[in-house]
């Protein structure tokens, strides 16, 4: 399921690159992909980061891997998970903290000021796109957000093609039927009408 | 072709995965029965909406000095602090002893609020952080001064979390315990989308006999 190391000719034809060519076509959709995994500037800084300094020893052999940026994006899931399991591993809570995701979404303690500047649809969908578990969460980003094919998906999520088949189904399932809970199905809808 | 062998097979016909014959007899019976073409036409706007979700660019300068920092330091980079810090998740925060009641106040010539603590001993500070209103997955950044730790995380000179925190008053345990004589700063940090807030508390511990609070 590991990525090939392949064309290592290119090597010697073309000399070693700087790191930083390596990365130049690949940069801006690796933040992408951060951002959506992380969901704000901060985190997916820190990941970008995180993922750099990972990658930087091995630049060299980074030249000859088929398939770069999903490998790149597969190295950059790993650290996401790592992080998360840093953070759930955290001692800290916090008191009175108990409502569910989907809860906490549906409130209806929020002023009109912030409840008119996050009424708009893409940012409801960006919401209950939140509220799946974290695998289906993952596989939504990357499939139906960045586009990734069920191969790319096995291969960056070291899952076989037919447990992704599954799963994505089930991830998709789970999206309609929290779309289609009020009040996200009227807004979206209408939005996909004003579009 | 029936309604339900389009619903099995609506999203393998969206990923183009149907062999050509059903995929055709999918799009004639599509085009005939008006309750399927809706189901698609929803599914389609779905998709339409979530490769158009907004996501921000990556910051040049960010990234210019990522990538320095990554020439620099082979080890796992340390947090840094994101400068100006914008009034969205200002937040005030009161320390207290929960062993004491006893509030914390800022000793003379000082900014910070400054807590005593018993060499070896836990000891239970609040932070009380007031949030203007709810926001989800707030970053929470913890880093220790030497000769101190959290309670049951030996070694570790900095946490992160992530939790969501709610309008009015967010309360924070931390069991502290110092491990040698001396001082230094706790630093705690809220980080929400690209806003952050710092906070600094003084802590120094003495042995038990010496402490006056």
């Amino acid at each position: 399921m590991g990525m090939k190391l392949k064309n290592s000719w290119k090597l010697m034809r073309f000399g070693k690159k700087t790191f930083e060519a390596i990365l130049q076509p690949h940069i801006k959709h690796l933040y992408r992909v951060a951002y959506r995994l992380c969901g704000n500037t901060h985190d997916s800084e820190d990941l970008i980061q995180e993922l750099l300094i990972k990658l930087y020893p091995q630049r060299n052999e980074m030249q000859s891997i088929e398939y770069l940026r999903a490998w790149m994006v597969r190295v950059l899931y790993h650290l996401y998970l790592d992080i998360k399991r840093r953070e759930q591993r955290s001692p800290m809570a916090w008191l009175d903290n108990d409502e569910t995701k989907l809860d906490s979404l549906t409130s209806n303690n929020t002023t009109p000021e912030a409840l008119a500047e996050e009424t708009s649809s893409q940012q409801q969908l960006i919401n209950i796109v939140n509220t799946l578990n974290d695998d289906q969460r993952v596989l939504i980003i990357l499939s139906d957000i960045e586009g990734y094919t069920l191969k790319e998906l096995a291969n960056i999520l070291d899952i076989p093609i037919g447990t992704i088949k599954s799963r994505l189904s089930r991830a998709r399932s789970q999206l309609r039927i929290l779309l289609s809970r009020e009040p996200y199905q009227q807004n979206y809808h209408a939005n996909i009408t004003k579009g | 072709m029936k309604c339900q062998q389009v619903d099995v097979n609506i999203e393998r016909f969206l990923d183009s995965q149907l062999p050509i014959l059903q995929h055709d007899a999918i799009s004639a019976h599509i085009k005939t029965c008006s309750t399927c073409h809706t189901k698609l036409t929803k599914e389609k706007d779905l998709r339409h909406a979530l490769k158009n979700l907004p996501v921000e660019d990556v910051n040049p300068d960010f990234l210019k000095e990522a990538m320095q920092k990554a020439h620099h330091n082979h080890k796992p980079e340390q947090k840094y602090f994101i400068s100006g810090f914008t009034s969205a998740i200002a937040a005030s925060l009161v320390v207290w002893f929960l062993s004491s009641n006893t509030i914390a106040t800022a000793p003379e010539n000082s900014q910070f609020p400054l807590i005593s603590m018993a060499l070896n001993k836990t000891r239970t500070v609040q932070m009380i952080f007031d949030s203007p209103g709810d926001f989800k997955a707030v970053k929470f950044n913890l880093k220790l001064p030497e000769g101190f730790e959290i309670a049951g995380y030996p070694g570790q000179k900095e946490l992160d979390w992530r939790v969501d925190i709610k309008k009015g008053s967010n309360i924070l345990t931390l069991p502290l315990i110092a491990l040698t004589v001396g001082k230094g700063d706790l630093v705690a940090r809220i980080a929400h989308i690209n806003k952050s807030k710092s906070f600094r508390l003084h802590i120094r511990s003495k042995e038990e006999n010496n402490l006056i609070l």
